[in-house]
């Protein structure tokens, strides 16, 4: 007699791709590809049999790539750009044909004796080193290139029945690449990493993905029930044959996450004033030209932070004046309203410019960034000055300059700023006089004399990244020491109350522009602090909107006031998910 | 033959794509290229042996070039690097990204 109840389990893994789905479980087991027992044909012939099958790989290859460009994103798409380079490699294939010569073996068993070379290297690797895992991708060519030999069929998830979570020991990326997301509700592997390849195209294509699940393939049956929940930022659970209430629970949540994406999206442009009316200015940052336009879509009105360094990232050359002219009119006429704070070049530190000769420097974050390379390189700095001045006779724009140490530093730049006034004066040339100008609060030298730089200024805006950076004393590029790096240190939330403090003494507006402004822990906590623009990147503006909108500012006060006695990033962070939580609970959401 | 020291600054280095925009870059010379990181080396048009280098953010490496347009070679590759891989050869780009 058959049992018809099973008992409930419960697996964990790390969450590799968010989300929470139901569904039934499809086993994959490990694939079996027949063993190459070929009698070898010559050595000539075996060859003439490898380079079809790379050709015909190399085809199947563009196909996926067409097929994900338009799907998944060009990310996506890319994963398999670069199995074709690895199929495109002259020496790989030298390598093959010789041991094919030599030992007189079929294509297939002479490419497994080279692949299996290079997987050892790659497995010789240390554990953390990045590439270790890109050995996926060798393997995928590998049983690509294997499957054309045998003549097998493609083994991708393209006949799963409806409503599949797929269940294996761990996947290629092209088992994912051409899945119909709409068949496929959820992945649970018992390997796989998080930032593995086919954990991107999860992401990319909306599908929630479970890795290192251990006995997931022992524990789940075929067809069997499954839930699967990875909403927390880590950790994922799957309920194998849940309960009615798990399902109903799972089933709520599902719906919960489409329609908080619905209200939320519903406040994309709202304007940002409290329950209580107090109100402030949200808006976006935009690294180039190209981002514009998508900020408007995500309902930005105003750009509070234009890096113009990317103009110089992506061209070959330094732009000239009047390419900047233009970069700049553009933004100033998409944004007629709000207009756009133009950053002038920050570059240095991690990003580097063609065309102004950077020395290598032993410390680069504490070198020739931002204004300082400005001011030694007074002729671009003039013609970035001179562009934007003249940009802003088609809409409002603002100057802003980057990596301001204190006063010497702004009064050089000024001074700087109107001479160019006085050229353009004489030049005859048409420019808008009333172009505000503001500085980037980012290094604690500035942020203690931040009343003497606000009395000098329409405005600052604080760069938490850097700032963050600088008060921590961590480099945030270097790996080994992101423990340090303490988004929510006491040390940050103090000196942007008394950056805004000082600011507002003298009449100053100030603004807050790093990671910070749009982490939707710390909104409210800042908006508690009265800074009075927070600018983000524009696909949290809907949801920066919401937490301002649906809350009240004497709860923010409270909060602020709260986070400011703290002594430890980890109470900080408590206290701003507390308030989270409970937000998200009053709207109902 | 020339050759020129850059550190690799973008987030993780010569990881997929950008080894792979690399790679790419290298093979469209004839000059024969190598990639250095401390005592290792590796063929700048082998993917694999690139990928096994594994240059991660904030290594200098030493590219080499050696051939007929050795000079072009290297300020390509250079540009490519220094530009955190934003600046990208039309014939690369053109061949898919």
């Amino acid at each position: 007699m058959r049992e018809l109840s099973f008992v409930t389990m419960e697996l964990t893994g790390i969450n590799a791709s968010p989300g929470v789905a139901s569904g039934s479980a499809y086993l994959l087991s490990p694939r079996q590809l027949p063993e190459p027992t070929v009698y070898p044909s010559p050595p000539g012939l075996e060859t003439e049999r490898l380079s079809q099958a790379i050709t015909a790989a190399v085809v199947q290859l563009e196909d996926i790539q067409r097929s994900l460009s338009s799907s998944a994103g060009d990310s996506a798409a890319h994963i398999f750009r670069s199995q074709q380079t690895i199929l495109e490699d002259p020496a790989l294939v030298g390598e093959v044909t010789a041991v094919i010569h030599q030992e007189h073996i079929c294509a297939e068993g002479a490419l497994r004796r080279v692949v299996d070379q290079y997987r050892l290297l790659f497995l010789q690797l240390q554990e953390d080193a990045y590439n270790r895992e890109r050995v996926a991708d060798l393997d995928d060519v590998y049983q690509r290139l294997l499957r054309n030999l045998l003549g097998v069929k493609e083994a991708t998830l393209l006949t799963i029945p409806a409503q599949s979570i797929v269940v294996a020991v761990d996947l290629l990326p092209s088992d994912t690449a051409l899945v119909d997301p709409s068949l496929l509700k959820g992945l649970v592997l018992e390997g796989g990493a998080a930032t593995s390849h086919v954990a991107i195209l999860a992401r990319n294509l909306g599908i929630p993905m479970v890795v290192q699940a251990a006995g997931a393939l022992e524990k789940i049956s075929p067809g069997s029930e499954v839930v699967l929940d990875a909403l927390d930022s880590e950790r994922a659970t799957v309920v194998v044959h849940p309960n009615a209430e798990q399902l109903r629970r799972c089933r709520s949540r599902v719906d919960l996450m489409t329609r908080r994406r619905e209200v939320l999206a519903r406040y994309a442009g709202a304007e940002a004033v409290t329950r209580d009316g107090h109100r402030l200015s949200l808006s976006a940052n935009v690294g180039a030209t190209g981002d514009l336009a998508p900020a408007r879509r995500d309902g930005a009105t105003r750009v509070g932070l234009y890096r113009s360094e990317f103009l110089f990232l992506r061209a070959a050359t330094p732009p000239t004046e009047d390419e900047q002219y233009q970069a700049y009119r553009t933004a100033a006429e998409l944004f007629p309203q709000g207009g756009a704070v133009i950053r002038t070049l920050d570059a240095g530190g991690d990003k580097p410019v063609q065309g102004l000769s950077l020395t290598r420097e032993a410390n680069p974050f504490l070198g020739a960034r931002g204004l300082r390379l400005s001011l030694t390189h007074p002729e671009f700095f003039r013609a970035q000055l001179r562009a934007i001045l003249r940009a802003a006779v088609h809409g409002p724009l603002q100057i802003m300059f980057p990596m301001v140490g204190g006063v010497p530093d702004l009064e050089a730049a000024l001074a700087i700023l109107d001479e160019v006034r006085e050229e353009l004066d004489t030049g005859g040339v048409v420019y808008n006089r009333d172009v505000t100008v503001g500085a980037m609060i980012e290094v604690p030298s500035a942020a203690l004399v931040a009343e003497a730089l606000a009395r000098r200024v329409s405005f600052l805006s604080i760069g938490t990244n850097d700032l963050t950076q600088y008060l921590t004393a961590t480099d945030r590029l270097n790996g080994a020491v992101q423990e340090y790096y303490r988004v929510y240190d006491p040390s940050v939330f103090r000196t942007i109350r008394m950056v805004v403090d000082a600011g507002h003494r003298v009449g100053c507006q100030v603004g807050v522009c790093g990671e910070l402004g749009g982490n939707p822990l710390a909104i409210p906590a800042l908006v508690g602090m009265r800074v009075d623009e927070l600018s983000m990147g524009a696909s949290s503006l809907a949801t920066a909107a919401w937490l301002v909108r649906e809350g009240s500012y004497s709860d923010m006060q409270e909060l602020s006031a709260a986070v400011l006695q703290q002594e430890d990033h980890r109470v900080i962070r408590r206290l701003l998910e507390e308030y989270h939580e409970e937000q998200i609970r009053r709207s109902g959401l | 033959m020339i050759s020129a020291e850059i550190t690799v600054e973008n987030d993780h280095g010569l990881h997929s794509r950008p080894a792979d925009l690399f790679v790419r870059t290298a093979r469209l010379y004839r000059s024969a290229i190598t990639v250095h990181k401390g005592a290792a080396s590796a063929d700048a048009k082998q993917i694999l042996r690139v990928l096994l280098l594994n240059v991660s953010p904030g290594t200098v490496i030493t590219i080499e070039a050696d051939g007929p347009d050795e000079q072009a070679a290297l300020e390509d590759l250079r540009t490519l690097v220094t530009s955190n891989f934003q600046i990208i050869n039309e014939a690369v780009r053109s061949s898919g990204l």
